[in-house]
């Protein structure tokens, strides 16, 4: 019995049952044949079946019940996502070069590194992003609270 | 002639040669920094190629693929770590070789094969390329529609671990791919009311999600890792390598060729072509003893297999529009952004486009011995470089990037819930490419399914009523059919037994 397997051809199956029972309502084409819902249909029906081998996979006894990552790396890996959703939430305000300089110190400091060698680096790596992509690339990122 | 003189000029234009020297030392980097992978520099280029005309961004691509993959050998040879998956087949052998005091021969093999492997692609690639465009001209949307059938079965049936699990990456991808305006009615499908979802989920960030941020993730999740590099003498690596090469000169033209065939397949790459190759090298082996020692053999197979399926991979992809491993799925997101549709019509209307990607292959691959030299001379560098400042700068990277292609946050909310996606599969063990080629081929698939429904009126059995429709379907069935072969072996054997 391996349950993260389980979930996930559940949640595959869930995924391809809800695409399926959203398509119900798409319009058919003229003739009455069925148009824009064919597809996701198929898809939805594939997602279901793939999904149940998983789950039935997953109930094998030799299917090990083991998670091939320790807790503190899958929380670390969380972290850089939830970085991500910050920079998304803050660089209106905040600007690029201080929310990304933020974001990557904190970043750096989950994965060890330490602060006199992290925040050097996050404001190097931040500046030399802003010249390369606002300078270079001409893609004006946000300024933020340091600038108009 | 004239595309090929053109596409020539063009590679001798300053701009294309600093392009060339930079992609090529982001290439080796990536290359040769364990768990930085060659997929992830190509897409890591994609924001900035939107930037460049079409022909320096295919060079750019091209060079920094091929010296990836080449690269992933050295960590291979100094630290027993595979820099990239292609190199993952035969990295117990290098260290061996290299712990017994050869590190410098097997680095030398490992530069020269894959330059050789990689010319041998480049060769390929020009050869089938142009023949197969001109029999892809006679191709309607029922070859179209089993190609991209024929590819993404193949994707799933190639998958190492669960073909259940490669099965759901891969309709996943195709099932984002229904996202926005269908081509039938134009019915916004599974927008939730965004209008930024009309034109579909975008390609590019979510490739960035995908490849970029997930393979971040991967790297945060394996933990950390410190590298004692054995240390070489470059200056001597070239020593005794024409003796070897000359040797196994066989071994590197039916690897090559295997590589290249390999490449062209959908779904598999330069990582499966290096393993094929291995497996082929134990069993033709006239020493099968030395193998699993520190033997030159397999490194010299898997060496020129993995660089030359880089070329056959750009084959479907060029003439099809079809790619054959994830770079060039990337590729083909490229070219759609640069307003180029890639198929048979490409090497007619952008004759100058494919020339140069030919050339840069070739250019690439010579230029291969030059850097990749200087790259091992600076390998003691290079594995230094510390992963834990790297990988936030390159998350850094991966979210303006997403932004810059259409100055837009929700692009970069897009590549964050891409990114969401890659962590949860990659987590249960579920490989992300597939997603990737599901996206790319789900348009190509529906819209020459739903062209052919309409056009036949419903009836499936024309699908198969031109030749060479019926046989890429019947390849295709046989594809689904190999999980029931075993069985069905077995069960003859029974009754042959009763």
């Amino acid at each position: 019995m391996k349950l993260s397997d389980t979930i996930l051809g559940g949640a595959a199956a869930v995924l391809g049952a809800a695409a399926f029972l959203d398509t119900l309502s798409f319009p058919k084409m003229a003739d009455g044949s069925p148009g824009p819902a064919l597809f996701p249909q198929i898809l939805g029906v594939l997602l279901v079946i793939f999904g149940l081998i998983v789950i039935v996979q997953s109930t094998r006894p030799h299917a090990a019940e083991e998670n091939h990552y320790e807790p503190v790396a899958i929380l670390k890996a969380g972290g850089v996502l939830v970085g991500i959703a910050l920079y998304v939430a803050f660089v209106h305000k905040l600007g690029f070069l201080i929310t990304a300089t933020v974001i990557m110190l904190g970043m750096m400091l989950m994965m060890k590194v330490r602060l006199r060698v992290g925040l050097p680096a996050a404001v190097a790596i931040a500046l030399f992003s802003m010249v390369l992509f606002e300078k270079v690339l001409r893609v004006p990122l946000p300024p933020g609270i340091l600038g108009g | 002639m004239e595309a090929a003189l053109s596409g020539i000029s063009h590679l001798a234009d300053p701009t294309i040669i600093i392009t060339i020297v930079l992609a090529s030392a982001l290439g080796l980097l990536f290359g040769a920094i364990p768990g930085l992978t060659a997929t992830m520099a190509v897409a890591l280029l994609v924001p900035f190629t939107f930037f460049m005309d079409p022909i320096p961004a295919m060079v750019a691509m091209v060079t920094v693929s091929a010296m990836a993959i080449f690269a992933g050998d050295i960590p291979a040879a100094l630290v027993r770590i595979p820099g990239t998956p292609a190199s993952a087949a035969y990295t117990d052998e290098s260290y061996k070789m290299t712990q017994r005091g050869h590190g410098e021969l097997v680095l030398g093999v490992d530069v020269v094969s894959s330059a050789i492997g990689g010319l041998g692609g480049a060769i390929c690639l020009m050869v089938a390329a142009s023949l197969l465009a001109e029999v892809a001209l006679q191709f309607t949307s029922f070859e179209y529609f089993w190609m991209a059938a024929m590819g993404l079965s193949a994707t799933i049936m190639v998958a190492s671990e669960s073909q259940a699990k490669a099965g759901i990456a891969v309709l996943l991808g195709l099932l984002f791919s229904t996202v926005g305006l269908d081509i039938t009615l134009g019915f916004p499908r599974f927008t939730f009311g965004e209008v930024e979802l009309l034109n579909g989920v975008d390609f590019i960030p979510a490739m960035i999600g995908l490849f970029g941020v997930a393979e971040v993730i991967r790297n945060v999740l394996s933990g950390d890792v410190t590298f004692k590099p054995v240390k070489v003498k470059a200056e001597n690596i070239f020593q005794g390598v024409g003796k070897v090469l000359w040797r196994y000169r066989g071994n590197m033209l039916r690897s090559g060729i295997l590589g290249v065939i390999v490449g062209i397949m959908p779904g598999a790459g330069a990582d499966i072509a290096a393993w094929l190759a291995t497996a082929i090298s134990r069993q033709r082996t006239k020493e099968p003893e030395k193998f699993g020692t520190g033997h030159i053999e397999p490194i010299v197979d898997a060496g020129t297999a993995n660089n030359s399926a880089l070329g056959g991979a750009w084959v479907p992809a060029l003439v099809f529009g079809i790619p054959g491993d994830s770079i060039t799925a990337i590729v083909i997101g490229v070219l759609f952004m640069k307003g180029l549709r890639p198929g048979p019509a490409i090497f007619d209307e952008h004759p100058d486009i494919i020339y140069s990607v030919y050339f840069s292959f070739i250019l690439a691959n010579i230029l291969m011995v030059l850097f990749g030299y200087l790259a091992i001379k600076g390998s003691t560098y290079i594995l230094r470089v510390p992963r834990n400042v790297l990988l936030p700068a390159i998350v850094m990277f991966c979210i303006v990037g997403a932004f810059a292609i259409n100055n837009s946050l929700f692009d970069v909310g897009v590549m964050l819930a891409m990114g969401v996606v890659g962590y949860y599969l990659e987590i249960n063990g579920v490989p992300v490419a597939p997603v990737v080629l599901g996206l790319v081929l789900g348009p190509i698939l529906e819209k020459n399914f739903m062209f052919s429904m309409i056009k036949t009126n419903w009836d499936m059995t024309l699908f198969f009523s031109r030749p060479v429709a019926a046989v890429l379907g019947l390849i295709t069935i046989a594809i689904w059919l190999t999980p029931v072969y075993p069985k069905l072996m077995s069960r003859g054997r029974k009754t042959e037994a009763a």
